[in-house]
């Protein structure tokens, strides 16, 4: 499989690279550890005319770092070292987990970056083929057709969906994202950042960059975990994933923001699944409650293209999700 | 390096492995030749078309762009394994039945070129109605992929012996149960790949993949009318097979003609995704199993219909439509026993056999066997030993079994992995499992059945050795020098091997259906024993010795008991060389198998000399709520008749149950559209196992000496492939407590079969 | 077309230079122009692992990773594994424990071995499979592979403890 012809350049310093982007716009990419961008790019999904590498950044932007009771993660920063930082494996051991659960041990060392990560592009199995298992069909929405081969009739957008591990949990972890463009920088909640739209799913104009994530450390009685359902033990895309972060005050559940993940363009946050158990000392089936009404939210979204039974996938949504709250909930008790 | 007393038994690392850790060993892709074209392949987009017409107009304009063929250039020229199964033209001229089917092909100077020459051929396709499946295909107004089949029936195989109906009428409970399964494919590591050189003299050398030199280059001699000692298939590195390699591709067929056409060297690499596509996959199954048992539970009589989707091609048609049944009446006693196998033409692409052929078929005999046994109230274990094949035995299609450790082997398993202490004793939601099996050591396979060896002396005392035997991974070439060292006593170190190369090789039968180290190995055997006789005539002429007193070891030939008083074979060749009387060993070994056995028009008599069984046992855990089963451990047992090199028919065992078990009975299928296009082409989407997949794995060896392998060997990992398989859906449906009729146990299988669902063909 | 760059890289330790096109990979570069075909394209799309090389001392899918990103880099392929005639470690117990079967995946295990051996004294097996779990092997089962690399780990252990 070889890559068509492109231009590429390796600027220095930030602002080289941002001036480069701004220059050639959309017609050029960035390319960080290069896992998910050059797959798509020799089956013909990315074709562009620039890639500029952002090799030359890492000192400046792969900084993992508290302030003011924020850790700010740059997002070339390496997975298996966001993963396995004493903060993160600390504070936020959903994170941890969700990160460990990327790739392969092989791919979270130097290739596979946060930002990689949290950029990568929404899934098909329709989609994520060659360019020769797709001339025989008429382009889908996500390649600017008018069809969903996935969805069939009755499909009126793309349903290609996000399977970013990280994604997910930064999600429930209520993250933002910090980017800088043309005009300065900006600073984004992850659920503005994902745009919920499979054609286009991140919210990022032609001339930004991701220069990091910043997440707020949950205070003391908080607890997350991530849990995902999938084939194989590495080399996998989830096929159902939930992230829970749960904190407590007095035993009650002061704040508790979920996501799901395989389900949607986006990490699907399901606020009104989970806010009766605010103020609440749930119990299981308070749990188990709050999991099947987000795995009912998850149903309608769902077509067949991803490599598990549709049924099935529909009837697991609630799964990660419960067991995700009840190792969410049992750290926030410091019982687990 | 002194030698160990004996080679075999002995665990003597491989000599290929030196060079392949090294990276110095070369695959067909990394083969470089000076003015080398890159090949590549236009594909059909249609899984069913008329081709009204091809334009190459542009593409042969292009610079670069050196050769171009089509149908056109090939007068149509058909490929079947069987005379009576000529239904595939190398390259199409008129009609396309399988998404990725060649229709033209170019060579040019780069991969960019060739690619971009593809991209002007025009093609006009007339679609056809596609057929994806057997029940579509066999419908009355469907439309014929071949018209001289009806009902799209490609091979139909029909086996009856002794009173069937008598047998279930006199049977105490029977059981009738319908299993399933998608595709499998075999994702062998290297992706197919093809070299042709096109020589001076007029000959052509090709290098590829393959699992028989001898047979491809008949194959292509015929395609290409040329003579047999043109077409010189050159031994390569080869990145596994596991039957996936040995049928005759398009890809060679293709390759050679560019190279014969552009009069330059060509190379082909296919992708990840043309390798599933265009090579073989393994045959979809729906198999109909009805049984009857006594009380004790010993069958009396067993009636099995199976419908595998061929894909659109005939390929291995006749034996891949018999093999599962096979495997089936070597393993267990049957005095009544009926068989309709059914290979059906569908628009996908072409079914091979591979290493768990039929996990739908012996996955749902051992199940059912299982449910009898429940019902009787019986521990399966016993029930399997009750109806295991033994010594002295006589299949129903008439072969006779001339060593059967089986038993052995179940009783091993079962003791290695406390089955008396777990059946029924496991906490809820854990299972064990048994899985039983056996495969052949060959078939009749007429005037390529045999294999030829040679071996000559440098007057140094080392020996090169000729063998047509190929490897395809599982170490073949070892085996070869193993034996050839251990006749001859002489370091594997001080034996050149040749081997696999049409050319300086004579006949052999290739590796197929296990039979390399049973015909391969015992042709070496006996090269090295006539070179031994020889070698021993002239050291005994100079000792004043009888030459029936001499053995050969380290390098020297000295009188039994007195190692010290000898002679080096390095002396002994050079007196044979003055003496006139050169020491040329040549052997050859032909399996005494039936010739006029036939798979369809007289699927009687023996099949194969000799057989291999096993036994493998699995324990699980399954998630109630998800249906995802985690596998606890795996005991694999396995007749091999002798192990010539315990380590290598340890990696046969544990490889074989990842392949069959863990995958084939787990994870892996093919998933396709309605228009017979597969999604999941790639090892991203086809979920082989990992490292983090699997379990334990205990290897247990039981070695039944088989009166006519060589050293006593027969075959190794084969039958575990299966045996796995089969342990994996006995342990899942010991878990649930549900049999689990559709495979492969994804969690949504497994799921539905907690809900008492699927099964019947659901 | 893009033009050609020059790429100055070091590749088992020697210096290379060559003009290479942007959308070269180093998996290209290393097999066609620098013929060390050791490193196998088993996929090219970055999962079965047989292209791993280690750049800069960390494991890359050489099918995924542009030739100029190695730009100033020190490559180590299965090429530069052993001392000459000597074997390294990992090949060593490879060979020994019969980790290699038709050896298309052994180059990408070797490296991925190579770097956990690097960067851990002993690891457990538990360690060594998700190391491994980043390649795909089809003929072994990973079980000899698994053992190989514990051999290597603990053959090391000895030596460095005598």
């Amino acid at each position: 499989m070889r890559l068509a012809p492109f231009e590429y350049l390796a600027p220095e310093s930030l602002n080289e690279a941002l001036a480069a982007k701004a220059n050639l716009g959309a017609k050029a990419v960035w390319l960080a550890g290069g896992t998910d961008l050059l797959p798509r790019a020799k089956q013909g999904l990315a074709q562009p005319q620039t890639v500029i590498s952002l090799k030359h950044l890492c000192a400046e932007l792969s900084a993992v770092s508290q302030d003011d009771g924020k850790l700010q993660i740059g997002a070339l920063a390496v997975i298996a070292d966001v993963a396995n930082h004493p903060t993160v494996q600390g504070r936020l051991p959903g994170l941890s987990e969700a990160l460990h659960a990327i790739g392969a041990l092989t791919l979270q060392q130097r290739v596979g970056t946060l930002g990689g990560n949290l950029c990568a592009d929404t899934r098909c199995l329709y989609y994520n083929q060659s360019q020769e298992w797709r001339a025989g069909l008429a382009p889908c929405f996500k390649l600017a057709g008018e069809v969903c081969h996935a969805g069939g009739e009755g499909v009126e957008r793309c349903r290609s969906v996000n399977q970013s591990d990280g994604a997910v949990m930064l999600s429930a972890l209520d993250a933002r994202v910090l980017l800088a463009g043309e005009k300065g920088q900006r600073s984004l909640p992850l659920e503005d950042f994902f745009t919920g739209q499979g054609e286009t799913p991140i919210a990022m104009e032609a001339d930004e960059l991701l220069l990091g994530v910043e997440v707020a450390l949950p205070p003391d009685g908080s607890g997350s975990a991530y849990e995902r359902l999938a084939l194989r033990g590495a080399i996998d895309y989830p096929l159902a994933s939930a992230a829970a972060a749960i904190s407590l005050e007095d035993g009650a559940v002061s704040t508790v923001r979920v996501a799901l993940g395989a389900v949607f363009a986006a990490p699907l946050l399901l606020k009104d699944a989970v806010a009766p158990l605010l103020g609440q000392a749930p119990d299981e089936a308070a749990l188990a409650q709050a999991a099947q009404r987000a795995g009912r939210h998850a149903g309608p979204f769902l077509v067949d293209n991803v490599r598990a039974d549709l049924q099935w996938r529909k009837e697991m949504a609630p799964v990660p999700m419960r067991r995700a709250l009840e190792r969410a909930l049992a750290r926030a008790r410091g019982t687990s | 390096m002194s030698r160990p007393d004996s080679l075999i038994g002995s665990r003597m690392p491989r000599i290929d492995s030196g060079p392949k850790v090294r990276g110095e060993a070369k695959f067909t892709a990394d083969i470089k030749l000076p003015r080398m074209l890159q090949a590549a392949v236009l594909r059909s987009p249609h899984a069913h078309a008329v081709i009204k017409s091809i334009d190459t107009s542009a593409a042969e304009k292009l610079p670069g762009v050196k050769a171009v063929v089509t149908g056109a250039d090939t007068a149509g020229v058909k490929w079947g394994v069987f005379r009576y199964t000529q239904d595939q033209q190398l390259l199409p001229v008129d009609r396309v039945r399988y998404l990725g089917e060649e229709v033209a092909a170019v060579a040019a100077v780069s991969e960019e070129a060739a690619a971009e020459a593809l991209s002007l051929i025009r093609v006009d396709y007339k679609p056809l109605p596609v057929i994806t499946d057997v029940w579509q295909a066999m419908a009355e107004d469907a439309v014929l992929l071949h018209e001289d089949h009806p009902n799209n029936i490609n091979v139909h195989v029909d086996i009856e012996v002794g009173e069937v109906e008598a047998g279930f009428a006199a049977s105490h409970l029977v059981r009738e149960d319908v299993f399933t399964a998608p595709e499998e494919s075999y994702f062998m590591s290297e992706p197919y790949a093809v070299v042709a050189n096109p020589l001076p003299d007029g000959s052509l050398e090709l290098w590829m993949p393959n699992a028989a030199p001898h047979q491809k280059a008949k194959a292509l001699c015929n395609a290409l009318k040329m003579p047999l000692n043109k077409v010189i298939v050159r031994k390569v590195t080869i990145g596994g097979a596991f039957g996936g390699r040995s049928d005759v591709f398009p890809g060679e067929f293709i390759t050679a003609l560019l190279a014969l056409k552009a009069r330059r060297p060509v190379r082909l690499v296919y992708t990840r995704e043309e390798n599933t596509l265009a090579t073989r996959q393994g045959h979809a199954m729906y198999t109909v199993v009805k049984t009857g048992v006594d009380k004790d539970g010993l069958v009396l009589a067993r009636d099995i219909t199976c419908y595998m989707d061929g894909g659109a091609y005939s390929s291995t048609g006749p034996i891949a439509t018999s093999v599962p049944f096979l495997c089936m009446e070597q393993t267990y006693r049957l005095p009544a026993v009926r068989y309709n196998g059914y290979r059906i033409y569908t628009n996908k692409p072409v079914g091979g056999m591979i290493r768990v052929h039929g996990r739908a078929f012996a996955g749902g005999v051992d199940l059912q066997l299982d449910m009898l046994a429940e019902e009787l109230g019986k521990d399966p274990l016993e029930v399997r030993l009750l109806n295991a094949r033994r010594t002295g035995d006589t299949t129903p299609t008439g072969s006779k079994v001339q060593s059967c450790g089986l038993t052995d082997c179940i009783k091993e398993a079962g003791k290695a992995s406390g089955w008396g202490d777990k059946y029924k004793k496991l906490p809820p939601w854990r299972g064990i499992g048994l899985g039983t099996n056996s495969v052949q050591t060959g078939f009749p396979l007429g005037i390529r059945g045999g294999s030829q060896a040679t071996i000559k002396f440098n007057e140094d005392g080392g020996a090169t050795v000729v063998s047509g035997v190929v490897d395809n991974g599982q170490g073949n070439d070892n085996m070869l020098v193993q034996i050839a060292a251990e006749v001859l006593g002489l370091d594997p170190g001080n034996i050149q091997l040749i081997s696999a190369d049409t050319e300086m090789t004579a006949n052999d039968p290739g590796a197929y259906s296990m039979i390399a180290t049973f015909a391969g190995g015992n042709a070496m055997l006996a090269a090295a024993e006539d070179a031994r006789r020889q070698i021993f005539e002239v050291a005994a002429g100079a000792m004043g010795a009888n030459p029936a007193d001499l053995v050969a070891a380290g390098g020297k030939v000295f009188v039994a008991g007195s190692p010290d008083h000898g002679l080096p074979l390095a002396k002994v060749i050079r007196m044979a060389l003055i003496q006139g009387r050169p020491v040329m060993g040549q052997g050859s070994f032909t399996p005494k198998v039936d010739q006029r056995r036939e798979w369809l028009s007289n699927p009687q008599g023996q099949l194969s000399e000799t057989f291999s069984f096993g036994a493998s046992i699995a324990e699980v855990a399954v998630d109630p709520e998800t249906g995802l089963v985690e596998l606890l451990g795996l005991w694999l047992a396995q007749d091999c008749g002798r192990a010539l090199n315990p380590m290598l028919v340890e990696g046969q065992f544990e490889g074989g149950a990842t392949m069959g078990g863990v995958g084939g009975m787990l994870r892996e299928e093919h998933v396709w559209t309605e228009n017979g296009r597969c999604l999941n082409p790639t090892f991203l989407e086809y979920k082989v196992p990992l490292a983090c997949d699997m379990p334990a794995m205990e290897t247990i060896i039981v070695e039944s000496l088989d009166p006519t392998g060589p050293f006593g060997a027969k075959e190794a990992g084969m039958s575990i492939a299966m045996s796995a398989a089969q342990a994996i859906s006995a342990a899942v449906s010991n878990a649930i407590g549900k049999p689990v009729f559709d495979y492969p146990l994804t969690p949504d299988r497994v799921l539905k079969a907690i809900r008492g669902e699927g099964g019947a063909g659901e | 077309m893009a033009k050609l760059q020059t790429l100055a890289f070091e590749v088992n330790g020697e210096a290379v230079e060559l003009a290479v096109r942007s959308q070269e990979t180093l998996l290209e570069v290393l097999r066609e122009r620098l013929e060390l075909t050791g490193s196998k394209e088993g996929c090219g799309e970055g999962v079965c692992g047989a292209c791993t090389v280690l750049v800069d001392g960390a494991p890359r899918r050489a099918c995924l990773t542009l030739a100029l990103e190695a730009q100033g880099g020190q490559v180590l392929t299965v090429e530069g594994l052993a001392d000459g005639a000597e074997l390294s470690l990992e090949q060593q117990a490879f060979v020994e424990t019969g980790a290699v079967q038709c050896g298309f995946c052994t180059p990408g295990m070797l490296l991925a071995s190579h770097d956990l051996l690097s960067r851990q004294e002993q690891p457990d097996e538990a360690a060594i499979r998700q190391q491994l779990s980043g390649h795909i092997c089809r003929c072994t089962g990973y079980a000899k592979i698994v053992e190989a690399v514990a051999l290597a780990a603990d053959r090391r252990a000895k030596g460095e403890a005598s």
